[in-house]
């Protein structure tokens, strides 16, 4: 399926490519560039492709049995989700930048034209390439300066889950979110029915503003999945007993223990390609440290299952960091005195901080612009209460292949579902640890 | 610019100016002028209330011009205004009441320069030997005092102008002072009303501290520093209530009442308008320009005017000195004289002091003093009244630019700044402790504010004592919109419900609510309109990006 983003990415890519194709007197054939290469089969592709949620993949040229890609530096404007959108940097108008995909042995040449403003280079995350081509700006080349476009041209001497970033103010344009998933398939396919990718960051977007911060190294406001937080990440979307693999590369600042309910995974691979089968591990948390790729592999159960980072801050929005601690503060008598002095005061937070997502959905309070309220979301039961890196993972029985449409919430089969047996806060009788 | 200030004095072209309400130029008149003619002064009122034994107070109480400033002050439930105060100081200031009396001086002067000495009559017996005693009559009058009588007259009509002046002037300056004393009473006021909402924030800084306390949620050094927040407000406050107490005093003293007396002036200070705030065409609201105002100065003050009538006679004296001087004391008579042989003699009589050894110069010489001194003075007056002009102008546009800093950029940002504060809290981005403190800072502004308004009518007040005019006349109170402090206390809206109609119950969230003012939870399953994009982003309907 074509969205509409896709479609424009795509005639944007178009004009870039025609552009070079008229000036590449070695242009012998193209192929059709797709913006969406999973919506092509297995076969047409000869691989399996990967779905990159809330993103796109990169469209090629064949020149010369080289696969040619383009990529562009940018300013772009970004929305984290509806109520928070900011300028930052990318690729190709979007960030993350849109994947490269490519196979094992394939040569590869990878245009990057600067529209930045300073210099860049791109980096091959855990690519094996000649050293020239290792994107370090001054070590291993020149910086590209603004205007100016690179050409880097190399073999793909392996397979798996990589990334690329720019190597040159790394500090600020990753911040900005200049980053992007490199897959290499292996020249065997694989049997995975899907396959996805994401990429972590997280995002000094204070409260308020309109552009990341690049100076931020610990205290971060957003975390995201492919630069999206919740509740704007796309679902995975399966049927019930495919085999999907996750691919999660990390270009944040944190490493990210990463949750999946319902089932127990497999970490089946890295930017170190599939491993034997010998070298799996049964999880249901992995964590992907800062720089690492992991993939994950299950068999889709039916449901709607969370999947997030199990950082409990990596799974909320924007929030304070060093708000008093309001839990078990009584302000009765006194939030009335101080709504005298400042109309619409309200104290939050003494029996817990879920009642702020109640408030905020009903409105009762704007925040700052341009800023997400830490818990939003909600499912069929109610308020979800999360935000960052969090998405869920939705199988169905009915799923059609290449379909990744959101098949809305799940319908649990009866007597399947918790269920309240009292209101009585002194039912039953529980046992505590005597003392 | 160069003025002549020593030139001469037409005393007959001189009239009193005031350029101040009519009313005050027709009290000023008819206080001088009743004086002069000898009617009964208020001092005079004052001095037979005394004599009756009555004590100070009473004596304010009692007097005529009390007894109007009670019925205006007291039993008038209006608060006083500016005007009104004037009115009652004019009548009942003590101390000018006191200066009124020295118009007495300027009616002696008066009678004194056109008096002549009184004829000296002789008679003399002398005893004789022969029994026949001789007889002597003689009538004799000072034929210098007829001489000089018409220079003495200028001269004591000259000096009784002065006195004349110098009561008035005392009288404008009473005015100002009125004024003066008015707008730091109403500041002082402002003052404290500020100091409270400052006191009553720190207080609940503290309660709110205190409850984070009995949470466990705080440590002791946190509570402590807001005990001592809210200990440092609760002392400014008194501080402020001090000043207040003292402002009134002073009032009291101007309007001669006691400060203990139930008496209200207006309840803020005005507003200055914005055509006096922002210059146009190189003029402030009603305020000419700076050289006018001095040519003004110069033609209206009436301690200048006073100190140039002190001149003309202090010259006048030394021309009178002079002729009498010169021509020497010469006293004109007749005699009559029985001679003891029964002959009868008959004729004129002139004795002359002949101005051979002394001309008077030791009286020439310290008249000659008193001029030097009366016009050194007088170039000292000019000299500060341009200054004066000049400060009060300057101190003026000051305080008319701050205000404008206030209104139009300090003020409005400490509001937005609250606002933009509670729509952090509003999602838990910072604490309550912070939106206290902005507010707090917000009211601690509002003290500047005062202060720049203060000073705004205080150097409109010096502008118009340094001109020698009323200052209502620089005042246009119809504000046109300009926002009083009052307006800046009364909470903003803000982002949240009006004030007091938010009975929050999150306590309680699921009772039902009541009153379209207050905010519910009935809609917290639906999105509400101005939210409305969360329905389309949550995991039911994931958009694509």
């Amino acid at each position: 399926m074509t969205s509409r983003r896709n479609f424009l990415g795509f005639s944007g890519m178009s004009a870039v490519l025609s552009t070079v194709a008229a000036t590449s007197a070695q242009a012998k054939s193209t192929v059709t560039p797709d913006t969406n290469m999973s919506n092509k089969s297995n076969k047409e592709l000869g691989y399996n492709p990967v779905r990159t949620p809330n993103g796109w993949t990169l469209p090629y040229t064949e020149k010369d049995g080289v696969k040619e890609f383009h990529l562009i530096a940018e300013e772009i404007e970004h929305e984290f989700a509806p109520g928070s959108t900011a300028k930052c940097w990318g690729y190709n108008g979007t960030t993350p930048g849109p994947t490269i995909e490519a196979v094992e042995g394939d040569r590869v040449r990878i245009l990057v034209t600067n529209s930045l403003k300073e210099h860049t280079t791109v980096h091959w995350h855990g690519l094996i390439l000649p050293s020239g081509m290792d994107g370090v700006g001054g070590l291993s080349q020149p910086q590209i300066a603004p205007g100016e476009t690179f050409a880097y041209e190399f073999e793909l001497k392996q397979n798996g889950t990589h990334m690329y970033h720019p190597h040159a103010d790394e500090m600020t344009q990753m911040a900005l979110g200049m980053m992007g998933m490199f897959i290499i398939h292996p020249k065997e396919p694989e049997p995975i029915d899907r396959d996805y990718c994401l990429l972590t960051h997280n995002w000094a977007m204070h409260p308020g503003t309109s552009r990341p911060d690049p100076s931020v190294m610990v205290d971060f406001d957003l975390w995201s999945f492919n630069s999206k937080v919740f509740p704007a990440i796309e679902s995975i979307v399966a049927r019930t007993g495919e085999r999907v693999r996750i691919r999660i590369g990390n270009l944040s600042m944190w490493n990210h223990p990463i949750h999946l309910h319902g089932t127990s995974f497999n970490v089946t691979g890295s930017d170190g390609g599939r491993w034997p089968k010998s070298a799996w591990r049964s999880e249901s948390t992995e964590i992907v440290g800062v720089g690492q790729t992991r993939d994950i592999e299950f068999v889709a159960t039916p449901g709607d299952w969370a999947f997030h980072c199990h950082m409990s801050h990596h799974t909320m929005n924007a929030m304070g960091h060093d708000i008093p601690n309001p839990t078990g503060v009584n302000m009765r008598g006194v939030e009335e005195k101080i709504r005298d002095h400042l109309p619409g005061f309200m104290a939050m937070g003494e029996n817990g901080m879920a009642e702020h997502q109640q408030h905020i959905d009903a409105g009762h309070h704007p925040g700052p612009a341009n800023t997400l309220p830490m818990m939003t979301g909600s499912g069929p039961y109610g308020p979800i209460e999360m935000g960052g890196m969090f998405t869920t993972v939705k199988v169905r029985d009915d799923i059609a292949p290449n379909d990744f449409s959101d098949p809305g919430w799940y319908n649990p089969p009866a007597n399947t579902i918790a269920k309240r047996i009292s209101r009585n806060p002194n039912y039953g009788n529980p046992p505590r640890k005597p003392s | 610019m160069f003025y002549r200030i020593d030139k001469g004095l037409d005393v007959k072209k001189k009239s009193i100016r005031t350029n101040s309400l009519p009313w005050v130029r027709a009290m000023l008149v008819i206080a001088a002028t009743s004086s002069i003619l000898g009617c009964a002064s208020f001092a005079t009122n004052n001095a037979k209330n005394s004599s009756k034994g009555s004590t100070t107070n009473s004596a304010i109480a009692i007097t005529p011009a009390a007894a109007l400033a009670h019925r205006v002050l007291i039993e008038d439930e209006t608060p006083l205004s500016a005007d009104k105060a004037v009115q009652i100081a004019l009548i009942n200031n003590q101390n000018l009441a006191a200066v009124y009396a020295e118009l007495g001086f300027a009616k002696a002067e008066v009678f004194a320069g056109a008096r002549i000495r009184n004829p000296l009559l002789s008679f003399s017996q002398l005893d004789s030997n022969a029994g026949i005693d001789q007889i002597v009559w003689g009538i004799s009058t000072s034929l210098t005092d007829l001489i000089t009588l018409r220079s003495r007259k200028k001269l004591a009509a000259t000096q009784a102008l002065a006195i004349e002046q110098k009561v008035q002037a005392y009288a404008m300056a009473t005015q100002a002072q009125t004024y003066q004393h008015y707008y730091q009473y109403l500041a002082s006021k402002q003052r404290l009303q500020v100091f409270e909402e400052i006191s009553a924030i720190s207080d609940l800084i503290l309660e709110t501290t205190q409850r984070y306390s009995d949470a466990g949620n705080v440590t002791a050094l946190e509570l402590a520093e807001a005990k001592i927040q809210a200990s440092e407000a609760k002392l400014a406050l008194l501080n402020a209530g001090a000043a207040v107490l003292v402002a009134r005093t002073k009032m009291s003293e101007v309007l001669g009442v006691r400060a203990s007396q139930n008496w209200q002036i207006a309840k803020q200070l005005p507003i200055p308008n914005k055509a006096s705030l922002y210059p146009t065409d190189g003029e402030l609201g009603k305020i000419p320009a700076r050289d006018t105002l001095l040519r003004q100065a110069l033609e209206q003050r009436l301690d200048l005017q006073a100190a140039q009538t002190k001149i003309a006679a202090l010259k006048l004296q030394l021309k009178s000195h002079s002729l009498e001087n010169k021509v020497g004391d010469i006293e004109l008579g007749a005699e009559r004289e029985r001679e003891a042989d029964g002959e009868r003699l008959t004729g004129p009589n002139v004795e002359w002091e002949v101005p051979l050894f002394s001309q008077g110069q030791e009286d020439q010489l310290k008249i000659n003093a008193e001029l030097e001194i009366a016009q050194a003075q007088l170039r000292q007056l000019a000299l500060e009244l341009d200054n004066a002009v000049a400060m009060a102008l300057a101190g003026r546009e000051n305080s008319a630019n701050k205000i404008i800093q206030y209104q139009n950029h300090l003020l409005p940002a400490q509001a937005n700044a609250v606002a933009r504060t509670q729509e952090e809290q509003f999602f838990m981005l910072i604490g309550v402790f912070e939106v206290l403190q902005s507010k707090k800072q917000q009211y601690q502004s509002l003290l500047g504010y005062v202060d720049a308004v203060e000073e705004y009518w205080l150097a409109n007040t010096a502008l118009a004592k340094a001109v020698g005019v009323s200052p209502n006349i620089f005042i246009d109170e119809s504000n046109n919109g300009s926002r009083g402090l009052e307006d800046y206390l009364q909470p903003d809206p803000g982002t949240g419900s009006p004030k007091k109609s938010h009975k929050h119950q999150h306590h309680d969230m699921h009772k039902p609510q009541t009153g379209p003012a207050t905010p519910t939870h009935a809609n917290h399953n639906q999105a509400p309109d101005n939210h409305a994009s969360h329905k389309n982003h949550t995991q039911s309907a994931s958009a694509k990006p």
